[in-house]
């Protein structure tokens, strides 16, 4: 039991240490970023000829609800040279009809080859009309997962940068141009990939795939999905950048070097969460070929995704994430506390395993052991409330400062109710976390009894 | 400043009312667990603080903090609100005053006095400055001259001045926006300083500005002095405004040679995108460059260019070249489209095996004109590899 005690005390204490850190390192990369790039015109980059071209790939599975928004938007993204490629995943409901019929898709006699395994690939259709010459339409057999489908597009994409998305995400118009700069800069290290700030779009308002107005989601959930998504790129993810040891880019976008992503072996269909796994194979792939390189990360906000807004999507979506962190930490343990992974071994790798792979277990555990001593009569309740307390305080400190971020940088939310709101969502952030914790156990039982496939989320669109 | 002292105030506060606090807190505990870590007596600086203490300061602190972000943001939003409205307020002056100048109507002194009295503070003159850029970046030539009497009348220069001499590089920055867009040459020697500044940003911002204010003959002398890279990200900046601002090109290829490879690798593009050539065998020596990624550009500009007499060095070196390189090579030889490269592309697409190697090879074959046909209608007829898809997908009218 004493060793328990002063187990978790150090634990938490090395957490909460680490968590300030975190907020140091982010402060110092925004800061940083936000003065640089004040001062940059996007505009050149976009329309420049010697700007890099990118093929955007975005898997498509059951998407008919939006799929042609989706293809339009992205037809009139502010970049000179990109390809879409839409690859339609073996859909069981009329994506591909409406796609044949809207774009004019007719086959073509398409020569490529599988560099990288996926399903067959039953044919690739070009658009007959000009307007969507930028447009392909890659039709498969069913793979599973988005990693088969991504690696599909990846076998017959033409460009030297690939942008990977999901299909029903929203891009900003100038987000290639904004993705594209950090491999443009001159740097001592080689950039693998670039990810960006993905924001929430419930209860925004949609038009023609754009976002019109952006509000803060209605509900609870969604709500705090977007408090706790400002956190986790504002705060996390700009500061791991800073360090060197981010270890994930979100699928909904990201832009990669395709070479290094083929030759470290494309997207694992294996894998969950397919898009962290991703990023720590090229960043192992690189690492061990001694070779210098980057992952990078821009605050701006670039895309925008629908949340899930029920408790069992939620449940389903946290649970697969906790599954696809157990399988890529597996699945690259080789890169524990190894220096020749540099600060991703020595200190992002740890960072997930001990406090996003098993403080939510840990937590779990002792809500269950607080329960028994408040049954057995063993707690001291003063020590508890206060102890309580202090955690309360710690967890609003935090999102408070992803609010302050969020308010210094881009303030999105441009009604003062939507960011009270937001602040007061923090107050009520805490008590919701047991079942953030149970999501995770779930999550691991789920792994251990061998679980595959994505489960189901409902999407109920924006407004 | 203030939420600092809030917090300090909240922070020292805690400790005195803890005290109390915590002789409850202590007595309570005393019995469980009193050996753990939680309950170590920690002792700093010789003033005994338990664990508790740290605590309840921790506590106050966080929702001190809480506090101190609510108020900042929504003093945060009540200052952006009044400042949206002063803009606007002070763009109606400033446009009047704008208007009168480029309309040639003289100002009075009194007139002037009044904006300076205005003007009393930076973030209303910067408003000022640029609202004068911004139409100084609409209006032809004659005007910028107006433009600039007013800003010097007003004394807008001495912000500026200011601006150049900050230790803050964005400071700079601006100050040399500023210069560059009102035409002012006075403070180059200044600017140069930055050229070669370790500061990415600020060092693209100079060469711009050198651009700008410099003669068109000695517009790109700043080449020859760059130490640090000269970053794609900087090239394509410098050449938008090439466009932009209509500069006449200077012939590239005399900084071809730099010992920087990425100036070498600018005025490639840059070649290109001019369509300059006045000596073949500057290009010729690029392909033979100890840095590869110029070797590949190279290869690409001898394509863009159509120079027909460097087929023969493309070939000669095809066999040594990487990958990527070769891929470049094929498609100049296409570009170029010399029939009599047809058998030295017949032999890449039999010999290679990567499938973009062959269809860039079929490319290229499929059109040096009448000879290429001949030639794809026997590889049509060969059982020899997959003919047949290539040629397929090559004349295949959707995808290329």
């Amino acid at each position: 039991m004493w060793f328990f005690i002063n187990f978790v005390f150090l634990f938490t204490l090395v957490l909460f240490i680490s968590y300030f850190g975190l907020g140091y390192f982010s402060v110092k990369k925004l800061r940083k970023y936000l003065r640089k790039n004040s001062y940059v015109d996007y505009n050149s980059v976009a329309t420049s000829p010697l700007s890099p071209s990118v093929s955007i790939i975005a898997p498509a599975y059951n998407e008919s609800a939006n799929v042609i928004d989706s293809v339009k938007t992205l037809m009139k993204l502010h970049y000179r040279n990109f390809e879409v490629i839409i690859v339609n995943d073996g859909s069981t409901d009329n994506t591909f009809e409406l796609l044949k019929d809207t774009f004019k898709l007719k086959k073509c006699n398409y020569f490529f080859e599988y560099k990288i395994p996926c399903e067959r690939i039953k044919g690739i259709y070009k658009s007959s009309s000009q307007e969507f010459s930028k447009l392909t339409v890659v039709d498969k057999i069913n793979g599973g997962c988005k990693a088969d489908a991504s690696n599909a597009g990846l076998n017959v994409c033409k460009n030297e940068l690939v942008l990977i998305m999901d299909a029903d995400s929203v891009i900003e118009p100038d987000s290639i141009s904004k993705l594209v700069k950090p491999f443009l800069e001159e740097k001592k290290k080689k950039v693998i990939g670039t990810g960006g700030v993905v924001r929430i779009m419930n209860s925004c308002n949609v038009e023609d795939g754009k976002i019109k107005k952006i509000n803060l989601p209605s509900k609870f959930l969604p709500r705090w999905q977007a408090l706790e998504y400002t956190r986790a790129f504002l705060l996390g993810r700009m500061a791991w950048s800073q360090l060197d040891g981010l270890l994930l880019i979100s699928g909904a976008m990201g832009l990669f070097n395709k070479e290094i992503l083929i030759n470290s072996g494309g997207y694992d269909p294996k894998a969950i969460g397919e898009d962290m796994e991703m990023v720590i194979r090229m960043r192992r792939y690189m690492a061990e070929r001694n070779e210098k390189y980057e992952v990078t990360y821009i605050p701006d906000p670039l895309c925008w995704t629908e949340v899930p807004s029920d408790y069992k999507s939620l449940e389903s979506q946290r649970a697969r994430w906790a599954r696809g962190l157990v399988y890529a930490l597996r699945k690259h343990k080789v890169m524990f506390l190894n220096k020749k992974y540099g600060m991703l071994g020595l200190l992002g790798y740890p960072f997930w395993l001990f406090f996003e792979w098993l403080a939510p277990l840990l937590a779990f555990i002792g809500f269950g052991f607080t329960i028994y001593l408040a049954i057995s009569g063993s707690i001291n309740w003063e020590f508890f409330g206060l102890l309580y307390l202090f955690i309360y305080a710690f967890a609003i400190f935090m999102s408070s400062w992803s609010v302050l971020f969020e308010e210094l940088t881009f303030h999105k939310y441009e009604r003062k109710r939507d960011v009270l709101r937001l602040l007061a969502t923090a107050f009520i952030e805490p008590l919701i976390y047991p079942m953030i914790a149970w999501f995770s156990v779930k999550g691991n039982w789920e792994y251990i009894r061998g679980v595959e496939g994505w489960g189901k989320i409902v999407k109920k669109g924006a407004n | 400043m203030i939420p600092i002292i809030v917090l300090l105030v909240l922070f020292f506060g805690s400790f005195v009312m803890q005290t109390k606090y915590n002789a409850v807190i202590m007595n309570a505990l005393t019995g469980h667990g009193a050996e753990t870590l939680f309950l170590k007596q920690l002792s700093v600086l010789g003033t005994s603080f338990a664990f508790m203490n740290l605590l309840i300061g921790s506590i106050v602190l966080c929702f001190g903090i809480m506090v101190s972000i609510l108020v900042f943001v929504l003093f945060n939003r009540n200052r952006m609100e009044k400042r949206a409205k002063l803009k606007e307020e002070l763009l109606v002056i400033y446009q009047e005053l704008i208007l009168k100048s480029l309309e040639g109507e003289v100002v009075t002194e009194e007139k002037f006095k009044k904006i300076r009295k205005i003007c009393n503070n930076r973030f209303k003159r910067n408003i000022l400055i640029d609202q004068i850029i911004d139409v100084a970046l609409m209006m032809p030539e004659d005007a910028l001259s107006k433009l600039r009497k007013l800003y010097f009348d007003l004394k807008l220069i001495n912000d500026t001045k200011r601006k150049l001499r900050s230790l803050k590089w964005h400071n700079k920055i601006k100050a040399m926006k500023e210069l560059a867009h009102l035409d002012i040459g006075e403070y180059n020697q200044k600017i140069m300083k930055h050229i070669n500044s370790k500061n990415d940003i600020l060092r693209m911002e100079a060469q711009i500005a050198m651009v700008r204010l410099s003669n068109e003959s000695n517009a790109f002398s700043f080449l020859e002095n760059l130490i640090h890279p000269f970053s794609v990200w900087e090239q394509i900046t410098l050449h938008e405004l090439m466009v932009e601002a209509n500069i006449t090109p200077p012939y590239f290829g005399r900084w071809l040679v730099s010992d920087n490879h990425s100036v070498g690798m600018f005025c490639l593009r840059m070649m290109r995108e001019y369509q300059q050539l006045k000596n073949v065998e500057d290009l010729n020596n690029m392909l033979y460059h100890p840095n590869n990624e110029v070797v590949k550009l190279a290869i690409e500009v001898v394509g863009d260019l159509k120079i027909e007499s460097l087929t023969h060095t493309l070939k000669k070196i095809y066999k040594e070249m990487p990958y990527s390189h070769k891929l470049e090579i094929v498609k100049s030889l296409r570009k170029i489209g010399s029939p009599n490269t047809i058998r030295f592309l017949q032999n890449v697409v039999d010999v290679e095996n990567d499938t973009d190697l062959q269809i860039e090879g079929v490319k290229a074959i499929n059109g040096m004109g009448e000879k290429g046909q001949t030639q794809l209608k026997k590889m049509m007829n060969s059982d020899y590899k997959n003919y047949k898809i290539i040629i397929k997908h090559v004349l295949d009218k959707k995808i290329n």
